[in-house]
């Protein structure tokens, strides 16, 4: 189930809607199949008038079953299917009564002229492609192995919103999930450790349902974040995410999320990145959409 | 009630415990005596120790080294007299590993 907001108004509420049920199922699959039509909260044109449409998880398993964060924006630019699956949103508010006909004209004439002109307030390239990265003889393997995996385009709007920001922490950026519970490896797989060294962190991380890199995961365990490990020896650890644009991103704690480490500099690699005392590279790691994350 | 939260990690989640009457006592009074700090000082972000944040009645105050962080702007505490307080008080929560990093900073 999930609760849709068509966030057009600035001072009457905007128009709210729960789906459910199979409705709910066929929509989440289709946006699901278009996710380059969906977006964080903070994406998007964010002035007066029409916004796109919110869509909020009413269950905690939302993001396990259907691979979508837990809250998205859709139909705010002009990307995929998105003009598509709000028009059928608004069908249905529309025949439920929760928005009239008006309402639902005005939000057609957006979606046009979105599709037309393009969103200038989005980046004009998808939110995750699909790459191959392939481990070269020597490294470990007896032959070459050959992973798909994907990289989403840098979005630090998505997490440094100040009403997630505090609650999300390096882990939860780098598995893109945005849980807001401060995620610990482990901890959603009973293996959660408080021994901040590489074999502890990394077996935590695995019991999570991670895989090592170059131990491939199969296309319906997409999305598959290439992620990287780093230990200060006892302290804490860190991780950092693979970006469509070619850097790593990640988030310190709960502070904002960047693609610049301590010295300023883009992160090009995280194992030659500045970072401070986390001085030891663990590894790296695939994400996959049936990783246990708390 | 006056929480704190030691600001150092990235991954596990920061040490957090509410300073006694005396305490709280002890810390305001002495931001009090604090003067405006000249300076172009930046909030810390960075990985590593990030400083002591206070919390109480809706205000939240940043406490890094000799600069203090308050919604009414930034004091300068030379004497980084603040931040022992602070460092007494986690003495109790903390445990002696992190608090033996936290004094080096």
């Amino acid at each position: 189930m999930f609760k849709v907001t068509v966030d057009i108004f600035s001072g009457r509420p905007n128009p709210e809607f729960l789906v459910g049920g199979d409705e709910a199922k066929e929509l989440l699959q289709e946006i699901g199949r278009s996710q380059v039509a969906i977006g964080g909260l903070a994406d998007g044109f964010q002035g007066l008038g029409y916004r796109g449409l919110v869509i909020e998880a009413q269950g905690d398993d939302f993001a396990e079953k259907h691979g979508l964060p837990a809250a998205f924006r859709i139909g705010h630019s002009g990307a995929g299917k998105g003009a598509e699956i709000v028009d059928r949103i608004l069908g249905s508010m529309q025949k439920a009564r929760a928005v009239d006909d008006q309402i639902r004209s005005y939000v057609r004439k957006e979606l046009d002229r979105l599709e037309v002109r393009g969103d200038t307030s989005v980046p004009d390239k998808p939110t995750a492609e699909r790459k191959t990265e392939t481990q070269a003889e020597g490294e470990g393997a007896t032959a070459s192995a050959v992973c798909y995996i994907e990289l989403g385009a840098f979005n630090p709007g998505f997490w440094n919103d100040p009403a997630v920001r505090p609650y999300n922490n390096c882990y939860n950026y780098a598995s893109n999930r945005r849980t807001n519970t401060f995620a610990q490896p482990g901890r959603a797989s009973g293996a959660e450790t408080h021994d901040y060294y590489c074999p502890n962190v990394t077996n935590a991380a695995l019991a999570d349902g991670l895989h090592r890199r170059f131990d491939c995961f199969p296309d319906t365990e997409s999305p598959r974040w290439l992620m990287a490990l780093v230990i200060a020896p006892g302290w804490d650890y860190h991780w950092y995410r693979k970006q469509l644009e070619g850097f790593w991103g990640h988030k310190p704690g709960g502070t904002a999320a960047r693609n610049t480490d301590q010295n300023g500099n883009i992160v090009c690699n995280p194992e030659t990145a500045a970072r401070g005392d986390y001085i030891h590279f663990c590894g790296y790691f695939y994400a996959c959409r049936s990783q246990r994350i708390n | 009630m006056t929480e704190v939260e030691l600001d150092a990690f990235s991954g596990r989640p920061n040490p957090r415990w509410v300073l006694t009457p005396a305490e709280a006592t002890e810390f305001f009074s002495l931001l009090g005596r604090l003067r405006p700090d000249s300076r172009d000082a930046r909030v810390p972000d960075q990985l590593g120790y990030r400083g002591f944040v206070v919390r109480a009645d809706r205000e939240e105050i940043r406490v890094f080294r000799e600069t203090v962080f308050t919604r009414q702007g930034v004091v300068a505490d030379p004497g980084r007299a603040l931040e022992r307080v602070l460092l007494d008080s986690a003495r109790a929560h903390v445990s002696e590993a992190v608090l033996r990093a936290i004094e080096r900073e």
